[in-house]
């Protein structure tokens, strides 16, 4: 990810909440003026069938010769009716494919386009994040986001920090599930998330294991996966990431390609672990 | 009536162009934003509102065929 990421990021933001803005504004006006159609071919059923009522009651007692006349507007009356009933069968029509789209929008504006919208302030916040911490360099070493492995930014002895766009695995795909002890994919996530939001930047600040057990006890995070001492044993514990470099010059992850591949797709771009030849 | 059938034809000319700029603004992001994330993103959310936008359009474009038919019925009474 980058800063011009970072510009399209905002771009679909604005365009995803404008969308939803005018996709509502249109849903409700469909809506009523549907409604209005509807109640103006209703009230026209109602007008025709009177008179076809009205000339039923002046046909019975009429004259022969009056009878011909009147029989003859009946017909016309009945056609008339008959036409606002059809009018009225399109409009009810009308009105169930209105409620139907608006039904549809209001679960896109409100289901899918608010987690969307989070999805890319999320990303935003991580660039805003990633760009304002400083990374340490070691002398000689080139900062870590900016190409090549960094230096012992984390202060754990042969862990550094490497861009991850860097490495490729196709040659050793991912096979198995997420599954580390029971883990799933979003308890992955999660932890990819927090290292990049909370973790990296507290141990770059100097904050230490204990620290982040320290909150996870007072946040009542004694168990389970999703715990900042966690998630520092998970990138930088026994078993960090293990890098590799091919020959042509990228870089291979003989260890830890599902927490490669979920950081990639949350827009990460470097990770710390251990890098071999 | 007719004023009620010209409002539903500018809704659904507004409900095009909207789908329009959304698919404007996806075209620019996808020049400078193109990554696993991006992909991920619109696999897992944006693909969907696409096809809302889409179909708010051709959904309209039904509406207001029908409630035509219904204001032309009612004329030809």
């Amino acid at each position: 990810m980058t800063r011009a990421s970072s510009q399209a990021i905002t771009e679909l933001d604005s365009a995803l909440s404008t969308w939803a803005t005018v996709a509502t504004g249109i849903a409700l006006q469909t809506t009523a003026a549907v409604n209005a159609i509807a109640t103006e071919v209703e009230r026209a059923v109602r007008e025709r069938a009177a008179i076809v009522a009205a000339v039923e009651a002046r046909i019975a007692p009429t004259q022969p010769a009056e009878r011909t006349r009147l029989t003859r507007e009946l017909q016309i009356a009945n056609g008339s009716l008959e036409d606002a009933r059809r009018g009225l069968r399109s409009a009810t029509e009308a009105g169930r494919r209105a409620h139907s789209m608006a039904r549809r929008i209001d679960e896109s504006t409100n289901s899918r386009v608010p987690p969307a919208l989070q999805s890319l302030r999320r990303k935003l916040d991580a660039l805003a994040e990633y760009e304002s911490v400083s990374v340490p360099n070691s002398p000689g070493s080139p900062r870590g986001a900016s190409g090549a492995p960094g230096g012992n930014a984390f202060g754990v002895q042969g862990i550094v920090e490497v861009p991850i766009d860097h490495a490729t695995f196709d040659d050793n795909p991912i096979l198995g599930p997420f599954g580390r002890g029971g883990a799933t994919l979003s308890d992955y996530r999660w932890a990819a998330e927090t290292w990049e939001t909370v973790v990296r930047p507290g141990v770059l600040a100097g904050k230490t294991r204990d620290d982040f057990a320290r909150q996870d006890a007072a946040a009542g995070r004694l168990t389970g996966y999703r715990r900042l001492g966690g998630v520092y044993d998970m990138f930088l514990g026994d078993e960090p990431i293990q890098f590799s470099r091919r020959a042509d010059g990228t870089l291979d992850v003989a260890n830890g390609r599902h927490r490669v591949q979920v950081a990639r797709q949350l827009g990460i771009t470097r990770l710390p672990g251990r890098m071999h030849g | 009536m007719a004023d009620s059938s010209r409002h539903l034809r500018a809704l659904e000319h507004a409900a095009r162009d909207a789908q329009r700029v959304l698919e404007t603004s996806v075209s620019r992001a996808d020049e400078t934003w193109s990554d696993d994330a991006r992909r991920s993103f619109d696999a897992e959310y944006l693909a969907a509102i696409r096809a809302d936008a889409r179909r708010l359009g051709v959904e309209l474009g039904e509406i207001v065929a029908a409630a035509e038919n219904a204001l032309n019925a009612l004329q030809q009474g």
